[in-house]
């Protein structure tokens, strides 16, 4: 999907615009601090509400595939490999990794491509980290 | 549940259509087939149905009249009619909202239907995250979520390819003898061909995965006292029922393996004074094979990480010490889309009925059935049931 072609989300608007600037945008508890993933009306931590901050666009790989399947938009790109990366901030992402599958593996250091197209365009993706 | 244990519901009848891969047919048609054939074994009139649940159909889309329209298609004039939207899990869930409908005085007897031609067409759309945030990011449907939890299992525990293998086959053996079982997959599966199966979403083989058809199955429902006084001679109760949607909310970074099976499968052994070894056999949803293991670790059969272990040490064929999915599953039977849970349910009916035929086990006395429906975001699954039922006595 290419957001582009697609109306902001709603709850996540601040998401998408922030990967159109190179920004990775997070929800935060307003009392905890606590991050959240995706998107959501309200805090999963309590009931002071959230607020949008800049997260660093760093994390882990905590779960690894290398995926011969894809939505239509990647029917072109399989096979790629995609993780559950677990952001520095705490909450996972589903995203796909840029980089040869072999090189890749659990726990390694990832961080957001935002050289990437997709990454401002669709969703980030990321590369293992510098 | 608190009203099952005394064995007030019963479930008095069962029918299900050959699953059919691409059947160019509909809902309401499948549904029409199975509602006929379940009639017919009841003998009971359709004017007598006073309540109606029925799962969702993929190949429906989202028809916002479904089981009212459904209803009117099949002729049925209800008191009480519902369409539940809990994934695979709603096959067995209606079973407990038949229950607790009929408890309350909403309606007397009910048809628990499922239904989906989800492989002649699929109109489906899910709006949310998935098309949202996990569709933007290469996200392949409900199998990347699979090879993801897989992938964490097989960090943690390694996976038993052994264990996986051997589900495979001892399904298929099932399957062979099950003429509602899709054509496709009714052919002789060894572990080695299992183990040889393609990769589609690394470690996730094809053979651990679901093949879509389409199907029906329904199922009907009424007060035990109801039953007697109509005459009907085999009736099989739910002692139990637990569910649990969207299990630990706050845990998006908590621990990947453990589901909401920790929390419902105590709850109902509890409702009845069970405990796993007390348990005959197990119809248990599979979507794909590693749910099994899941399931076996988290509803008190074993350990974490003993699953596959736990399947080496038993022969789980219909013919074996602890029987699981006897009629091939899902994963060797076909999951005809949102109605996939009732696979396992008529599997289950049919052996507790004791006319499973040449597959029959030997003491079908009581049952667990499981239900795991909806895909979370970065997670495992939303929805997790777990039902025991019992022959009457």
């Amino acid at each position: 999907m290419n957001t582009e072609d697609h109306p902001l989300p709603d709850v996540g608007a601040p998401f998408v615009r922030g990967l159109r600037e190179g920004r990775l945008m997070l929800q935060f508890d307003r009392a905890s601090g606590r991050a959240q993933f995706y998107p959501r009306p309200q805090s999963l931590y309590g009931e002071a509400g959230v607020e949008w901050r800049e997260a660093s666009g760093r994390g882990t790989i905590f779960a690894l595939t290398l995926s011969r399947v894809g939505p239509p938009q990647l029917a072109g790109a399989v096979p790629y490999p995609m993780a559950l990366v677990q952001l520095a901030e705490g909450p996972r992402m589903l995203a796909r990794v840029n980089a040869p599958y072999e090189q890749l593996a659990a726990g390694q250091a990832v961080e957001v491509d935002w050289n990437h197209p997709d990454s401002r365009r669709a969703f980030p993706v990321f590369r293992p980290a510098a | 549940m608190k009203t099952l244990a005394d064995r007030s519901i019963a479930i008095v009848g069962y029918a299900e259509t050959k699953l059919v891969r691409r059947s160019g047919r509909t809902a309401l048609s499948l549904a029409g087939e199975a509602v006929d054939r379940l009639l017919a074994q009841t003998g009971i009139e359709r004017s007598r149905i006073d309540g109606f649940a029925t799962t969702l159909a993929m190949s429906e889309g989202g028809n916002p009249f479904y089981s009212n329209l459904l209803a009117e298609g099949l002729g049925l004039s209800v008191t009480w009619c519902q369409a539940t939207e809990i994934g695979g899990a709603s096959s067995g869930g209606n079973i407990a909202r038949a229950a607790a409908a009929i408890q309350s005085g909403l309606c007397d007897i009910v048809l628990c239907l499922a239904s989906d031609a989800v492989s002649t067409v699929d109109r489906s759309v899910q709006s949310g995250h998935r098309t949202e945030y996990c569709d933007p990011a290469g996200y392949a449907g409900p199998l990347s979520a699979f090879a993801l939890l897989s992938n964490v299992y097989d960090q943690r525990h390694g996976l038993p390819h052994d264990a996986l293998a051997r589900l495979a086959v001892a399904q298929r053996e099932g399957a062979l003898l099950n003429d509602n079982a899709c054509e496709v997959l009714r052919r002789p599966l060894t572990e080695r061909e299992y183990l040889d199966s393609k990769i589609v979403s690394d470690p996730l083989r094809l053979l651990d995965c679901v093949m879509r058809c389409d199907g029906a199955s329904a199922v009907l429902v009424m007060s035990t006292r109801r039953a007697r006084e109509m005459g009907f001679q085999k009736l099989v109760h739910p002692v139990a029922y637990a569910e649990r949607i969207n299990f630990d909310p706050p845990e998006a970074c908590g621990d990947m393996l453990r589901t909401g099976f920790t929390d419902v499968a105590p709850r109902a052994f509890g409702a009845v004074g069970w405990k796993p070894a007390d348990v005959k056999m197990l119809h248990w949803y599979d979507d794909f094979l590693i749910a099994l293991i899941l399931q076996l670790e988290q509803t008190g059969f074993c350990g974490p990480g003993e699953g596959g272990a736990f399947v080496m040490a038993h022969d789980m064929t219909w013919h074996g010490d602890l029987p699981l999915n006897t009629g091939g599953g899902q994963i060797s039977a076909g999951q005809p889309g949102l109605a996939g849970g009732g696979v396992n349910l008529v599997e289950c009916l049919r052996q507790m009925f004791g006319e499973a035929g040449a597959r029959q086990v030997r003491d079908a006395g009581n049952a667990m059935l499981s239900g795991i429906g909806v895909i979370q975001y970065a997670r495992t699954w939303g929805t997790s049931t777990v039902m025991l039922l019992e022959r009457s006595r």
